[in-house]
């Protein structure tokens, strides 16, 4: 039965793969960049941008908002593409078992 | 110039926080009274009948994820050595995208109550299950003893009770929870807990922030001009770069292998409801830990670091657990105090409940009935099997809580992370997403990981050389992970490209309509 609908569960398969795996890529590389920075270049994270304040402060929260907001991505392309697709495809698969 | 504090309520017979604890103890004994009517069958007890919102479950979430470790520790961490404990406030939450991308929506697809559902999809049954609930059992035994142990130390110095009636009194009401209420209960436990962290923690903030006109910059500068620019700045705890990346590994990726947090994604209706959790909760987690920006550094300059560590005054450690509490009586008075201890009094008892049902799951689903009885077990005994393992962990909980009474388990946490992220991460994404991944490959990774997590920590300066008292580490890194995830790894890919499963390969297709269309979930 899925045998003919396979191109197109195949499409949406490789769709939803690519846009997960570049988001975690995205994430991971982010995070382990910052990693890097403590670990190799500290004096990076000492550039003062407010006052006395080091870069390494607002970087920390900015990686904390760049992370919900890459959440945030990930559930609009979902909710609004994604699960259309999905519907699509199982409405048909449907209609072919009757 | 700041006066610091001197004098402290803390250890005292506090009645706002016995009130406070009463009434919450009281408020959930009823909604467990309540949901025990309703869990009856085995998906009500592990996954509440699949009945929470994808909402409720990210509240939920953040709830089972926020442990009182987290919410004292950090805060300490950050108020005595700066800018090193941020970086766990920043570790802790960049595992939960990937939760998002990679993980919640198949695992919601694939499986019934444990993350071992996946891993077994289309493997052997027997071998994955066993090799699963060795990595699940390990990561949850850790935790719980470092929750229990830092919750009977924590309560003794709140309320002045003995340790040994504070354990088993958060293992009594625990127990009562998950025995009678299943997941329901737990659920509603972990939703109030949030609620109460979330909303103590932003007062604290707001409190806090009022003595530097609502500037927090102005607070990071006044911490900075009262000790040195050095604490706005990593310092000497990830001196060895190795050491930084094996700690962000074992953060990012153990989050996204903790089987406790895993079993929530059960408990809504289905993978839409699973992503909108996921996105809920990242969003309250990562405020939370925002907020211990604050909340250390404003306990650093406003309580200071002598107080804090112990130095001076009766009541600080040298991890600085009571900073949190210390700047919530400094800007509140006694009844805040007694507010946020009954916060984190609260806060413990909901994370162990989840512990112990997750532990339960494993046991009784994974063990009992897909090993012991090949899948073939009918509602009733699975129940009456899930109940008694409740007992039986609660019961090790409390008597691994006396054990460790005078040990210190503060590398438990790390340890249980490791375990999770070089023995359940590995084995969950590539039995997800990769055709070749076999039974010998999982079984044997999820052991190496696991085995190798706990023997490299032993070895290396976090065991050794500060709880054993040795003079050099056999092993250099604090943190084993990038050590044991990478021979996780390798045994994965070596195996699963040596030895060929082809009925795996094969269930691979309908795995896949299952994973990415929802056809056939439960």
């Amino acid at each position: 039965m899925i045998n003919e609908y396979q191109s197109d569960v195949k499409k949406i398969i490789s769709k939803r793969n690519l846009i997960s795996y570049t988001l975690a890529g995205l994430m991971i590389m982010v995070y382990f960049t910052f990693i890097m920075l403590i670990a190799y270049s500290k004096q990076v994270l000492a550039i003062r941008v407010v006052g006395n304040l080091p870069l390494g402060i607002p970087l920390g929260v900015g990686i904390i908002v760049f992370s919900w907001l890459l959440t945030g991505v990930y559930i609009w392309w979902a909710n609004q593409k994604y699960d259309k697709m999905v519907r699509e495809i199982k409405s048909q698969l449907e209609k072919n078992n009757q | 110039m700041i006066v610091l504090q001197q004098y402290t309520a803390l250890g005292q017979f506090n009645w706002v926080s016995v009130i406070m604890f009463f009434l919450f103890v009281f408020i959930t004994l009823g909604i467990t009274w309540w949901a025990s009517k309703k869990t009856k069958t085995s998906s009500e007890f592990y996954a509440a009948g699949r009945s929470i919102s994808g909402f409720q479950n990210g509240l939920a979430l953040a709830g089972d994820y926020m442990s009182a470790a987290s919410f004292l520790g950090i805060a300490g961490m950050v108020a005595t050595k700066g800018y090193d404990g941020l970086i766990y406030s920043i570790g802790f939450l960049v595992g939960w995208p990937l939760i998002m991308f990679l993980i919640a929506e198949p695992l919601r697809n694939l499986g019934k109550y444990t993350f071992a559902d996946v891993v077994a999809y289309r493997l052997k049954q027997v071998p994955v299950r066993v090799a699963s609930s060795v990595g699940s059992l390990l990561t949850i035994t850790f935790y719980l003893i470092a929750q229990m142990v830092g919750a009977g130390n924590l309560i003794k110095t709140l309320f002045g009770i003995p340790y040994e009636w504070a354990v088993f009194i958060v293992g009594a009401v625990m127990t009562c929870y998950v025995l009678f209420g299943g997941m329901l209960a737990t659920t509603w436990v972990q939703i109030i807990k949030a609620v109460l962290l979330l909303g103590g923690a932003s007062v604290l903030v707001v409190l806090t922030l009022s003595y530097f006109s609502y500037n927090p910059i102005k607070l990071f500068n006044q911490a900075g001009e009262l000790y040195s620019a050095d604490v706005l700045l990593p310092g000497k705890f990830v001196s060895n770069p190795l050491d930084a990346l094996s700690l962000g590994i074992a953060l990012m990726l153990g989050t996204a292998g903790l089987p406790h947090i895993l079993m929530r994604f059960y408990t809504v209706p289905d993978a839409c409801e699973a992503r909108k959790s996921v996105f809920v909760a990242t969003g309250f987690i990562g405020y939370f830990y925002i907020l211990t920006f604050i909340i250390g550094f404003g306990a650093m300059v406003l309580v200071g670091q002598d107080v804090i560590s112990g130095k001076t005054g009766v009541v600080g450690d040298k991890g600085g657990n009571m900073a949190a509490l210390l700047l919530a009586e400094y800007t509140g008075g006694k009844f805040f105090l007694g507010f946020i201890a009954a916060v984190a009094f609260a806060t413990i008892l909901a994370v162990v409940a989840g512990l112990t049902l997750s532990g339960a799951s494993t046991l009784s689903h994974d063990l009992y009935v897909n090993v012991i009885k090949k899948g073939k077990s009918d509602e009733r005994s699975e129940v009456v099997v899930a109940k008694r393992a409740t007992l039986m962990l609660s019961i090790l909980a409390i008597l691994l809580a006396y054990i460790f009474k005078k040990q210190n388990v503060a590398f438990m946490v790390g340890l249980a992370f490791a375990i999770a992220a070089s023995a359940n991460f590995p084995a969950l994404v590539l039995s997800i997403f990769w055709r070749k991944f076999n039974t010998t490959s999982a079984c044997l990774s999820i052991s190496v990981g696991a085995l190798s997590a706990v023997v490299f920590i032993f070895l290396s300066p976090t065991v050794w050389v500060e709880v054993l008292g040795n003079k050099a580490a056999v092993f250099p890194l604090k943190n084993p992970a990038i050590v044991s995830l990478s021979l996780s790894l390798f045994t994965a890919v070596f195996f699963s490209l040596v030895k060929k499963e082809p009925h795996a390969e094969s269930k691979f297709d309908e795995q896949k309509i299952c994973t990415y269309l929802g056809i056939g979930a439960q």
